[in-house]
């Protein structure tokens, strides 16, 4: 009797997660996982924005570098000032624009933003 | 038992909110794990676009450097670059900021992604030197002697900074004597009775022509008078020349008078200089006169001082009885040989000619003697010669007494003849060939053969062949050789001819000197300017000028040409049915086409092609229809209210005028302009008048560039009424932008601007004629005047603006026959152009700025 009134007396509920912390830590969850997807998206964006800018830059170098665009300026006879002392003058500059990437470039992501395309300007030809 | 059961509750003691704990870790370490990851990939986009960035700001920059230094070359931007340019120097490392903007704003921002330029920078670095310069500042590209000036452009874009420079040549034009460059070519003239009295300063090309004769008309001398008035600074003349008057002629460092002929001088010629020698100057630097020719010096010359001294070089030097070279220490060249006329008529004094046709030869010929005679400086006749070294690559006689306060270079023999005088030699004798030594030389008779007053020694690098003579004149062996040498060997007796032949080889002067041979006479090739090197330098500075002083091309052959006429009867083709002299010009007998009276008519020229007749009020076109030169040959010809059109961005059109009979009627009115002056047009003829074979420009005759004409009809972007060829004839507005002037024979130049100034911007050649500047009129023609000249170079952005009150001016190359008076100051003008007037684009944008291959910096 006392060792069945002892076992009365000692049994006590179990210590686990109560229903509130379960509820508490699966809310946690949720949003940290849902940061955590937002966040590799945002990564795979910028992985894929990045590996775009380098390749235009890649690409387009060569036309801003030797000037050789062969496409029609996208501007032309732009002023563009110039002061020393009393003395202006002036120039008139044609601005040219690198070539966009082509539709069949593999190294391209498609539909991904990037930087615009390089541009340079030289003295207008008229 | 308890124990266990109490270990078994122990155990299953579990914390509160422990596994929350453990969740909330995990969750941070996956938190932290997650922004770094993001951060890594944010990293490489930021990298990617600083990337791009980059190459943006790089291209911006370079495109602002390329734009600027192009654009400066263009007219409407002159002023800013002469501006920039003329202060980059002093600006020292700092340079000069110049803004640059864009937009309403302002903006230093220039738009669309291509960045902010936040600085452009001129900054000065030094000169194009030659290799052999050294010193602060001195870089070889090209020699050019030309500025070198950084570009720099700064751009700032998305927190990326850029700077890219470009490394350009400018010719800063600062610091330079009117008239620099192309200088003053006078061509081909006869002062007469008028004297002309030059005044130019240099670099001067005075040619002369070459059926000019007023000296001798049997002989081939080429002669021609300055007054003395003459005041000249360097120059080179074409041809002989007399000098009778005392002119002056002041030469700085390196500066010279070369005379391309024969050069005979009486009076005074007075060579100044403020040139002291230093230790590491090179022959380059002394000032000279070089005479190609023979030097008759009948007068004086007075070549620098004993300080200040002024070379002379010469083929031939006829060393008259009254001719001095006094208060100088001048070293003479004579490449071949030294005649001196006071000693038994051994020439005809008269006859230079003669001399000339062998004065000159190559450096070491020795074909031919320099004689040394009565060549005397000291107390005998103290102010009659002093001089520096004496250098010759012939033989050299030293007869009589002869005193030479330098060294003497001897390229072939020396001859020693002391038969009355001795030899003082201040310096070293050095003699690449033998010397020989006649009769006592020396003062004191006890040393017979010595060079008693010898205080060099001698090199010789052959054998010495030493004599005297005795009382009656017979040669008797010499004596006393060991005195000479330190270790005589025994001489060798040539009896045949009486020479006793001491080996030298074996014997050693006192010091032994380091043997002399031809090649250490000087070079004067690098050290003189000559016709070539002035050809030379209008083709290289200027560029296209080099038909300035050549000989006709001979062009024009006798396969044919054609004339096609445009107007009211259509297009009419023409053969002309040429034939080519000797010279490959076609001559007047030979032409059958065009002629006669015509009056209205558009005429085409597209093909090279001879004009005769009287044409009035004819426009003509000329096109060239390919690329080869289009030549136009002028012969029997009236131009009356004619213009010629001349489109030449194809082809140069070259207007041709007989070399024998073409002139310009100065009686009716205006100039002939022809596009580029050709030297067979500068004969001149002594017949100023006559008809049938004259080319005749009447009045408003004009040749005019295509893009000249397209100014003149299209727009009032150049105010022509500033530059009027008539006064008060609206009418007759015309200026001649970037053409050469050019007529033959006599011709007035009456171009003139209503307030009295004068605008050339091309070359004026007029090589028969006189430059003739009339205030009072257009059509008269009676000298100068008070009217100003406003010369522009057609490739420098420099102006000349003389003031009404002097004679005559030019900046341009000048070619005329004879200068009334022609006076220039040493002076830097700059003037800006006239109010309201847009400047005149002239040759092909004019500035000389170019950018240096392959230095550029990123």
């Amino acid at each position: 009797m006392k060792n069945r009134v002892f076992n009365l007396k000692k049994k006590k509920p179990l210590k686990g997660m109560t229903l509130l912390e379960v509820i508490i830590a699966m809310l946690i969850m949720v949003i940290l996982a849902s940061i955590l997807i937002e966040s590799c998206v945002c990564i795979i964006g910028n992985i894929r924005v990045a590996k775009n800018v380098n390749h235009k830059v890649n690409v387009q170098t060569h036309d801003v570098e030797y000037r050789s665009v062969k496409e029609a300026a996208y501007e032309e006879n732009d002023v563009i000032n110039l002061k020393y002392g009393d003395k202006e003058g002036s120039i008139k500059v044609d601005r040219y624009k690198a070539l966009d990437i082509p539709e069949d470039d593999k190294e391209h992501i498609k539909g991904v933003m990037d930087a615009d395309n390089l541009k340079y300007f030289k003295l207008a030809k008229s | 038992m308890l124990m266990k059961k109490l270990g078994k509750e122990t155990k299953r003691k579990i914390y509160r909110g422990s596994v929350l704990f453990t969740v909330l870790v995990v969750m941070v370490v996956m938190l932290i794990l997650t922004i770094a990851t993001i951060s890594l990939a944010g990293e490489a986009s930021r990298r990617a676009y600083s990337n791009y960035f980059d190459h943006q700001t790089t291209s911006t920059a370079r495109s602002v450097v390329d734009s600027v230094i192009e654009a400066l070359k263009e007219d409407k931007n002159k002023d800013l670059a002469v501006a920039i340019l003329n202060n980059v120097e002093a600006a020292g490392e700092k340079g000069i900021p110049v803004d640059i903007s864009y937009g309403p704003e302002n903006s230093k921002n220039l738009g669309d992604g291509l960045g902010t330029v936040s600085s452009l920078v001129f900054t000065y670095v030094g000169k194009d030197q030659a290799p052999e310069k050294t010193g602060d500042k001195c870089y070889y590209i090209t020699g050019s002697k030309k500025d070198i000036i950084k570009v720099t452009a700064t751009v700032v874009q998305g927190g990326v900074t850029n700077t890219y420079s470009q490394y350009v040549i400018g010719d800063t034009l600062k610091n330079i004597r009117s008239s620099s460059g192309g200088g003053l070519i006078a061509l081909g003239g006869y002062s007469g009775s008028g004297s002309p009295q030059l005044h130019a300063m240099s670099p001067a090309y005075i040619g002369i022509a070459d059926d000019f004769d007023i000296y001798d008309n049997n002989k081939n001398s080429k002669l021609v008078n300055f007054t003395d008035d003459t005041k000249m600074n360097s120059a080179v003349i074409n041809s002989s020349f007399v000098l009778k008057t005392n002119p002056f002629v002041y030469l700085t460092k390196g500066d010279g008078i070369s005379i391309m002929g024969n050069f005979e001088q009486y009076n005074t010629l007075k060579l100044d200089t403020n040139y002291t020698p230093q230790a590491t100057d090179s022959l380059k630097d002394y000032p000279y006169i070089y005479v190609k020719g023979a030097y008759k010096l009948c007068g004086e010359i007075k070549a620098g001082s004993d300080s200040n001294p002024v070379n002379i070089y010469c083929g031939r030097f006829l060393y008259g009885e009254s001719g001095k070279i006094t208060d100088s220490n001048a070293n003479i060249y004579c490449y071949n040989t030294f005649d001196t006329l006071s000693r038994s008529n051994m020439y005809d004094t008269s006859d230079v000619a003669n001399y000339a046709k062998s004065s000159w030869s190559q450096l070491g010929n020795s074909a031919t003697d320099s004689k040394l005679i009565d060549w005397v400086r000291g107390a005998a006749i103290p102010d009659k010669f002093k001089t520096g070294n004496f250098c010759t690559s012939g033989n050299l006689y030293m007869l009589g007494k002869v005193d030479v306060s330098g060294d003497v270079y001897v390229g072939g023999d020396l001859y020693i003849d002391g038969f009355t005088k001795d030899p003082i030699i201040g310096g070293k004798i050095y003699v690449n060939g033998k010397v020989r030594v006649k009769d006592t030389v020396g003062l004191d008779a006890g040393y017979k053969g010595r060079f008693d007053k010898l205080n060099g020694k001698i090199c010789c690098n052959g054998d010495i062949k030493y004599y005297s003579t005795d009382a009656s004149g017979v040669d008797v062996d010499g004596e006393d050789v060991d005195k000479l040498f330190q270790n005589p060997a025994a001489p060798v007796e040539n009896k045949d001819n009486k020479f006793v032949v001491y080996d030298v080889s074996k014997m050693t002067l006192s010091p032994v000197i380091t043997a002399f041979t031809k090649g250490d006479l000087k070079d004067l090739s690098e050290v003189v300017v000559t016709t070539e090197g002035v050809k030379k330098s209008m083709y290289d500075e200027k560029g296209g000028y080099k038909d300035a002083i050549n000989k006709s091309e001979g062009l024009i052959t006798g396969t044919g040409y054609y004339v096609y006429k445009g107007g009211t009867s259509g297009v009419i083709s023409a053969t002309i049915d040429g034939t080519a002299a000797a010279d490959g010009v076609i001559k007047a007998d030979t032409v059958t086409l065009p002629g006669g009276k015509t009056y209205g008519y558009k005429a085409k020229i597209t093909e090279s092609c001879m004009l005769t007749g009287n044409f009035e009020n004819i426009n003509f076109y000329v096109e060239p229809s390919g690329t080869d030169k289009l030549w136009i040959n002028l012969h029997n010809v009236v131009f009356s209210g004619c213009n010629f059109v001349i489109d030449d961005s194809k082809a140069e059109i070259i207007f041709y005028l007989p070399t024998d009979s073409s002139q310009i009627n100065e009686g009716t009115g205006s100039a002939g302009v022809l596009k580029k002056y050709e030297d067979h047009i500068s004969a001149a003829s002594t017949d100023y008048t006559g008809y049938d074979n004259y080319v005749h420009f009447k009045t408003n005759t004009i040749v005019m560039s295509k893009e000249y004409l397209g100014r003149f009809l299209s727009e009032s972007s150049i105010n022509l009424k500033k530059y009027p060829l008539k006064d008060g004839d609206s009418s007759n507005d015309w200026m001649l932008p970037a053409i050469s002037i050019c007529a033959a024979d006599k011709a007035n130049v009456l171009y003139r601007t209503s307030d009295g100034m004068f605008t050339f911007t091309g070359d004026v050649c007029i090589p028969g004629g006189t430059v003739d500047v009339n205030k009072g009129g257009f059509t008269e023609g009676s000298g100068i005047s008070n009217a100003g000249l406003n010369f522009k170079y057609p490739e420098t952005l420099q102006y000349e603006d003389l003031p009404i009150t002097k004679p005559v001016g030019c900046f341009g190359s000048i070619i005329a026959g004879s200068f009334q008076k022609l006076s220039n100051e040493f002076d830097t003008y700059y003037i800006d152009n006239p109010a309201d007037d847009e400047p005149v684009k002239v040759g092909d944008g004019g500035y000389a700025w170019t950018p240096i291959p392959g230095y550029a910096n990123f």
